[in-house]
């Protein structure tokens, strides 16, 4: 027994075993990390849902990825796109809308977050912990409260001077 | 034969492994759930009842020189209890290192590989550890000497880079929920000082045994220092954090720190470096327990055994169905089997064990065999 386990074929099998199981295991992670399926959000809005006052209305922002690839001449249109749903929590919104677009929502970019006057006068503790405890958001991420709705809020923020959305983002809450 | 046996600041790093470790997933946010803004102060009230314990241990060994527990509870007891205290020890290590494992891994899942099972990464550590423990005797360690400054270095840049976010008034109010929270209920919180067990073993693999009473005293205070360190990271940093987060509070210490739009998301690094510890802790618990098992069955050879013993890690650390309840574990249970077998049980032996030998030596007769 202790030859047949000391010979180099049963080895080396084994070694190749391990070596496929685990690229098996790993390689699920590996695809959802790819770019091509994931959809970065620039901002996050929070409004009181129009319908049932107990629910949210949360507005994603997203960019398409493309105009930052290299093949980009640049003339692109570069307005991002906006997406609303409507669900009780943050989480079940993110879920929501990663089962609208097909791929993965990525908060890893996120750069604002906008809550209604409204709803911050519900109390954002909640909404708070949920996006503290979310491993993508990062802790330098900017929280606006608006009194307007935080969608509008988002719709006409035009930046003038920046090309991209994502420049305005990194500069404005931060300008004096 | 001496190259076996390892220096002084090998087994300080050996006793400090468990601290840091542990202090990587729950320890600091258990010790704040507990004694709330009085935490520093409890700490340092600790580390000193720590101390005094650590010192009496000291001086229970002396009358045995160059023995360890196993050796004593063999005098004391004869080969039952030596049987019985061994596998205690041996399920212990593997028991809380293996939860450690789990739960360390789970974290990893949450940040890096939300898709993969938690199984294969901690096959994956397993697979390291199985090797480590494969190579020479103290192998791990070395390794574990030579990442401990690294640790210690992280830790103190963490604390350093997070200055500009810190809010010393949360340590006030100092008392806290008051002082029997912190002075007599807080007590509990010894176990933060785990790597005390490793001292009991130690003796006999010293290459320098007249300087076990430093290495003693220094891994306790080097363990406070760096308990203090992390502790104030996480009390100045998050306001009721303890209530809200379930991943690694460090981790989320290390991602508020950027120096500029350059550098950013610098906690892959500290992750990649707590990484290294944490295989290099499970390593060297499972070295202890193979040494123990090899002193309780009087086998002269346990490379053998380092296969079974990393299934052994490996089925303890899936046996928890979900991460609630390693969790659980880990928050509830490893402190109280902690206080149990590392500082009552232990104590309890080698007072009798040293009252026995007295007995005998009044008698005239030889105390221990040599």
């Amino acid at each position: 027994m202790r030859d047949i386990l000391k010979s180099n074929f049963v080895r080396n099998a084994f070694i190749i075993l391990v070596l496929i199981s685990l690229a098996l295991g790993f390689s699920k992670s590996y695809t959802s990390y790819n770019i091509d399926n994931l959809d970065f959000a620039l901002s996050l809005g929070l409004d009181v849902s129009d319908t049932d006052e107990s629910k949210l209305k949360v507005t994603f922002e997203f960019t398409k990825s493309s105009i930052y690839s290299p093949e980009s001449n640049g003339n692109e249109d570069v307005k991002p796109i906006i997406n609303t749903v409507e669900a009780s929590s943050i989480d079940s919104a993110i879920n929501l809308m990663n089962a609208h677009l097909g791929k993965e929502v990525k908060l890893s970019h996120c750069k604002l977050i906008i809550f209604s006057e409204q709803v911050a006068k519900k109390g954002i503790s909640k909404e708070i912990y949920t996006l503290m405890n979310n491993v993508q958001i990062r802790p330098s991420t900017n929280i606006i409260v608006t009194k307007s709705d935080a969608l509008s809020y988002i719709e006409n923020l035009n930046p003038t001077i920046e090309n991209h959305i994502t420049q305005y983002y990194e500069a404005f809450p931060e300008s004096r | 034969m001496q190259n076996s046996k390892f220096n002084t600041k090998e087994a300080i790093a050996i006793v400090l492994t468990v601290a840091i470790a542990h202090s990587l997933l729950s320890l600091p946010k258990n010790l704040i759930t507990n004694q709330k803004s009085a935490v520093l102060l409890n700490i340092i009230f600790v580390t000193f009842i720590a101390l005094c314990f650590v010192y009496i241990i000291y001086r229970l060994l002396k009358n045995f020189s160059g023995k360890d527990i196993i050796d004593v509870s063999e005098f004391f007891g004869g080969k039952k209890l030596k049987i019985i205290l061994g596998i205690i020890f041996i399920s212990y290590l593997s028991f809380s290192a293996s939860i450690f494992l789990r739960n360390f891994c789970e974290c990893i899942k949450v940040v890096y590989f939300p898709n993969t099972k938690v199984n294969f990464i901690i096959t994956l550590f397993i697979m390291a550890i199985i090797l480590a423990c494969s190579l020479d005797y103290n192998a791990n360690i070395k390794t574990n000497y030579i990442i401990m400054p690294i640790v210690l270095i992280s830790i103190i840049l963490l604390f350093v880079f997070n200055l500009k976010n810190f809010t010393v008034d949360r340590m006030f109010p100092i008392f806290g929920n008051g002082i029997v929270n912190t002075f007599v209920t807080g007590i509990g919180n010894i176990y933060a000082f785990g790597g005390i067990i490793f001292l009991y073993f130690l003796p006999p693999l010293l290459k320098e045994p007249q300087h076990f009473k430093k290495i003693s005293i220094l891994s306790i205070i080097i363990s406070a220092l760096y308990i203090l360190i992390t502790v104030s990271i996480i009390l100045f940093m998050f306001a009721y954090f303890v209530n809200v987060d379930e991943i690694m509070p460090l981790f989320s210490a290390a991602r508020n720190i950027e120096f500029g739009s350059f550098f950013q998301r610098l906690e892959s690094i500290f992750l990649l470096i707590w990484l290294i510890i944490i295989a290099s802790y499970v390593s060297i618990a499972m070295t202890f327990c193979l040494g123990i098992f090899k002193k309780i069955t009087n086998t002269t050879d346990s490379k053998p055994l380092v296969l079974p013993f990393g299934l052994l890690f490996l089925g303890i650390s899936m046996f928890p169905k979900n991460y609630a309840f390693s969790y659980f574990l880990e928050t509830h249970i490893y402190p109280l089997l902690n206080i149990g077998i590392v500082f009552v049980l232990p104590f309890i032996l080698l007072l009798l064990a040293n009252i026995k030998s007295k007995k005998l030596k009044k008698r005239g007769e030889r105390y221990f065999k040599v």
